[in-house]
């Protein structure tokens, strides 16, 4: 059990929000189905705890960057799911083009000659 | 409570939305293969701890620490009625502590915080003398004569209005339907109302023309309390006319209720512009004499004047004045001063007093606040446990020392409502130990500021006392749990025991605080005065007031003698100009006739009492030699004097005082014949040295203003009434301005003295009471948690005795620690209290060790009882504790 964990990758203070915004990109999506894109979409490298989505999930729909819906799901469960609003759409182009000069920068200093 | 339906809406929302998860990730396993159960099991350890997830959930939600707050007291509300006994003695311990903080602070509050009731009072400014070079507080303010403030208010640019007032009210006597009653009169400036913003109730306030030309006006106002008391509330009161020191003066309004002037304090019930000073206090010079100082400038600075601006302006005005009378004001400036309840000059006086006992209050509080922490700490180990249990569901450790302080708040909150309810009952007490010759109304009201000073001194004590087990109640780590902490149970005790001997060593230095002022009042009172206080009694009464003529007044002192004589108990009955130790004093340029005077006695004064027949033997003082004053010492006659033992040594020592000369400067350079020498005693206050005084006939002396003296067999009370009585007969005019017996005439020399006594005597008791119970509450616990140990030591064959000695000596030694902090702490502190005491040094090693013997014992006592309990453990019951 702990050899998974020592696998996985802490995830930088900020990034979960850019995950989380960057999935829904793609269209509403339940914290569960999130969770679940996320680990996909990295290979299984980056898992993200239920106590680190949730309150992430709170904070961004907090700050209107997401909003929740209570849906019906196809075997009639009330289902919360989360879809981007124009706010976040914002919210992650500005994150995403810190993300990318964040990157580079790291990439310049630890390959120098290239 | 819309918030709570919110936020129950939420929660429902957040389990609905976590169990949805779960319920998705048990399905996505099951398709893979695992069996219900392991899914289910799977699954939720994936998720993680599901409570800790919605609590750090919730956070996001804002709000959070509201809710949390709520479920904080809901919880420790709970706690505390768990343990009900333990909450109720915090509670009672925390209760003694605020009140006695709330009751000096609203002291202070009354006499130095609160202003007086005026409109607007921090725009009024008062105008008084100020030596800037003076150290002490009281003599660095100091009253103007009124022609000095006439002059600054016809020159001054800076206020919108200056006035001034008297700086306290003199006792003047009312003709009220032929009897004498004696009432508090202030002397004011025709604007003084203007001023301090306030409307008569009825009638109206003075006119500024009513204060112009001396005499002319003969109007008053009288307060509203006078009013409704004094003159039965009539409506027609206005334009009544009321005949004051024989004047006639019309009323013209009456004051608000409650309005005391603009300085709050001191109550008049009358009020007169100064035109009319002159005519009512018999002194024609009284608006024109620049060497009588005994008024407050009043006023309001125009807008945008600074209080810097204007006193330079006033400065200049004031040099002004000086070059037209050389040798005036040297050194002296103007000083404004915000009005406030108490004088400028009396401030400072004020100010150390209340401190002193701010502290020693201050110090009651820690004791009760290390009492409650102990008692919490003793829980909070009970509580590990709970403590544990509750981290590991996830409660941080911010959230358990929160919980924790919540409770002790609640305590001291439960403790601070209690102290303030206490406060309304013990305040009013307190004003009722003010002797009633102090005209003063002070009402201790509960107002914002006491109210803000107890609710936070109730909240920083909660935050005190709560700290140190609240943080050890979070002290724990999860996987020693089952180890029982024991390591943590000794730290606990070092801390507890820390704690007591700080209790011990406050209480030690309040205790010796109380002690001292006791030995001083009890020195004082065991003085020799001069005369004997016992079975005495004095009438005071103002000729002046009904405007006797000499031969009038001579016939009035023989009939009042005589009558007074042949009252039934009274042995013996004599007159005197003044008394000693009262308020005011006479003194005259006095030298042996037989040689010139020496340049130093040139600038010294003796003082001088005029005495009747019969005053020594009436006072019970002692006649050395020679004889009393008689009849035949009439006017006319030779002149006669009687000295104390300290005037015959300074002038003729080792020799016969009697038959000498005396060159009295004050009656047209005469010289008196020494007839009588009489012990010593004390003339103008308790605390002089031995002082050199001379006694004149008041046969051959007479004065308007008089004391009668009697020595009473029986019952004083009703010789007093008695005196009453035959002098109303007399002439129904007349007023007593005093009547007391020389018992409660010496009350007044001694209040100050008395009142510190009594508080820090009171103070020093509930701090030994709460130290003794925490001293024991450490102990016992000490014993109850080595019952086990003890049971083995008994057991294994150790005697009770030395069981019973060895926790003893424990005890012992942190009662010792205490003491001995206790006592270099008071020899550093005690030394602020020397102007309280009388006659003796701050660090009087008697009190110290008398003290530091008792604190010993109420300790060991403290000890003994829990000790005797460990000593007869029946070890068969002990081994089988746990």
């Amino acid at each position: 059990m702990k050899s998974r964990y020592q696998n996985r990758i802490e995830l930088l203070q900020g990034t979960l929000d850019l995950l989380i915004l960057q999935t829904l990109q793609w269209g509403p999506q339940h914290g569960y189905g999130i969770s679940l894109a996320i680990r996909n979409d990295s290979g299984e490298v980056l898992q993200v705890e239920a106590g680190s989505l949730y309150p992430a999930l709170h904070r961004l729909e907090r700050k209107k960057w997401i909003k929740a819906e209570w849906t019906v799901s196809e075997n009639n469960q009330k289902v919360k799911t989360y879809q981007l609003t124009a706010a976040g759409r914002k919210q992650l182009a500005a994150e995403r083009s810190n993300w990318e000069r964040l990157t580079a920068a790291m990439a310049g200093i630890l390959n120098p000659q290239a | 409570m819309k918030f709570f339906r919110w936020r129950e809406r939420k929660d429902e929302e957040l389990d609905a939305e976590i169990q949805q998860h779960l319920d998705e990730a048990v399905r996505d396993r099951m398709e893979r293969g695992e069996t219900a159960e392991q899914a289910q099991a799977n699954a939720r350890r994936e998720f993680g701890n599901v409570g800790l997830v919605k609590e750090v959930t919730r956070e996001m939600w804002g709000g959070a620490w509201l809710e949390r707050l709520m479920q904080d007291l809901r919880f420790g509300v709970r706690m505390l009625l768990k343990s009900p006994g333990v909450t109720l003695l915090i509670a009672l311990s925390l209760m003694l502590g605020i009140a006695a903080n709330t009751t000096i602070f609203s002291i202070v509050n009354a006499l130095l915080l609160a202003p007086p009731p005026v409109e607007r009072p921090d725009e009024l400014w008062q105008v008084w003398r100020a030596n800037l070079q003076s150290s002490s507080a009281m003599k660095r303010y100091r009253t103007l004569p009124y022609p000095s403030l006439q002059f600054l208010r016809e020159h001054q640019q800076s206020f919108q209005a200056l006035g001034a007032m008297e700086i306290e009210p003199q006792s003047v006597t009312w003709n009220h339907d032929g009897a004498g009653v004696a009432v508090q009169c202030q002397t004011v400036t025709g604007n003084y109302f203007e001023l301090c913003g306030v409307q008569a109730a009825r009638g109206r306030t003075f006119a500024p023309d009513e204060d112009r030309t001396s005499g002319t006006h003969p109007v008053a106002l009288v307060s509203y309390e006078f009013w409704q008391q004094k003159l039965g509330a009539r409506p027609d009161v206005i334009g009544q006319p009321m005949t004051i020191n024989g004047a006639a003066l019309t009323i013209i309004g009456v004051a608000p209720p409650g309005f005391t002037g603009a300085i709050g304090v001191v109550a008049p019930e009358l009020w007169i512009p100064f035109a009319m000073a002159p005519t009512i206090f018999r002194e024609p010079e009284l608006l024109t004499n620049h060497g009588r100082h005994s008024s407050v400038g009043l006023g309001r600075l125009k807008p945008g004047v600074m209080r810097a601006q204007a006193e330079a302006e006033l400065d200049l005005l004031m040099q002004r004045l000086a070059e037209a009378q050389p040798n005036r004001h040297e050194n002296l400036r103007i000083g404004l001063q915000p009005s406030l309840a108490v004088p400028a000059h009396a401030r400072g006086m004020i100010a150390g007093f209340t401190g002193i006992l701010m502290i020693a209050v201050f110090f009651v509080l820690l004791i009760a606040c290390a009492n409650a922490a102990n008692l919490l700490l003793a829980r909070a180990a009970t509580r590990r446990a709970e403590m544990a249990v509750r981290a590991a569901l996830g409660a941080s450790r911010g959230r358990l020392i929160g919980q924790v302080l919540t409770e002790s708040v609640l305590l001291a909150g439960l403790g601070g409502s209690g102290g303030m309810l206490l406060t309304t009952w013990i305040a009013p007490l307190l004003v009722r130990l003010m002797p009633e010759e102090i005209p003063m109304r002070l009402t201790l009201a509960m107002d914002w500021r006491v109210f803000t000073f107890a609710a936070l001194m109730s909240l920083a004590t909660g935050l005190i006392f709560g700290l140190a087990p609240a943080w050890r109640s979070a002290q724990f780590d999860l996987t020693t749990l089952n180890a029982s902490g024991c390591k943590a149970s000794a730290r606990n005790s070092r801390l507890s025991r820390m704690l007591v001997v700080a209790q011990m060593a406050v209480c030690l230095i309040l205790l010796i605080a109380g002690a001292l002022c006791l030995r001083s009042l009890m020195k004082a009172q065991e003085l020799n005065l001069g005369f004997q206080p016992a079975g005495r009694v004095l009438a005071r009464v103002d000729l002046n007031d009904v405007g006797y003529q000499v031969a009038e007044q001579q016939a009035f002192y023989a009939r009042w003698l005589e009558r007074t004589a042949a009252l039934p108990g009274v042995q013996s009955v004599s007159l005197a100009h003044r008394l000693p130790l009262g308020t005011g004093s006479s003194s005259m340029q006095i030298s042996p006739a037989e040689r010139p005077l020496l340049p130093e006695e040139n600038r010294t004064t003796i003082n001088v009492f005029q005495v009747a027949p019969d005053y020594f033997a009436t006072m019970g003082a002692t006649l050395l030699q020679g004889r009393e004053f008689n009849q035949h010492d009439r006017i006319g006659a030779p002149l006669v004097a009687i000295l104390n033992e300290t005037a015959a040594t300074r002038w003729w020592p080792g020799e016969n005082p009697i038959g000498r000369r005396l060159l009295i400067n004050g009656i047209n350079g005469e010289t008196a014949e020494v007839v009588g020498l009489v012990s010593n005693g004390k003339y103008l206050s308790l605390s002089e040295e031995p002082t050199p005084v001379i006694f004149l006939n008041f046969l051959q002396r007479p004065a308007a203003e008089f004391t009668l003296v009697a020595h009473v067999a029986g019952d004083a009370q009703a010789t007093l009434a008695a005196i009453r009585q035959l002098t109303k007969e007399l002439d129904p005019r007349l007023a007593l301005t005093q009547m007391a017996t020389l018992h409660d005439y010496l009350k007044l020399a001694l209040f100050p003295m008395r009142t510190s006594a009594l508080l820090l005597g009171i103070l020093g008791g509930v701090a030994l009471l709460l130290a003794a119970s925490g001293l024991f509450g450490v102990i016992a616990y000490a014993v109850a948690q080595r019952t086990r140990e003890v049971g083995i030591r008994l057991a294994l064959g150790a005697q009770q005795g030395q069981i019973l000695r060895q926790i003893i000596s424990e005890g012992m030694r942190l009662a010792g620690w205490g003491i001995a902090l206790g006592l270099s702490g008071a020899f550093a502190l005690t030394r602020l209290m020397q102007s309280m005491l009388f006659n003796m040094s701050a660090t009087d090693p008697l009190t110290f060790a008398g003290i530091a013997l008792l604190l010993s014992a109420v300790a060991l006592l403290a000890c003994w009882l829990p000790a005797r309990r460990a000593a007869k453990v029946d070890p068969m019951i002990a081994l089988r504790h746990e």
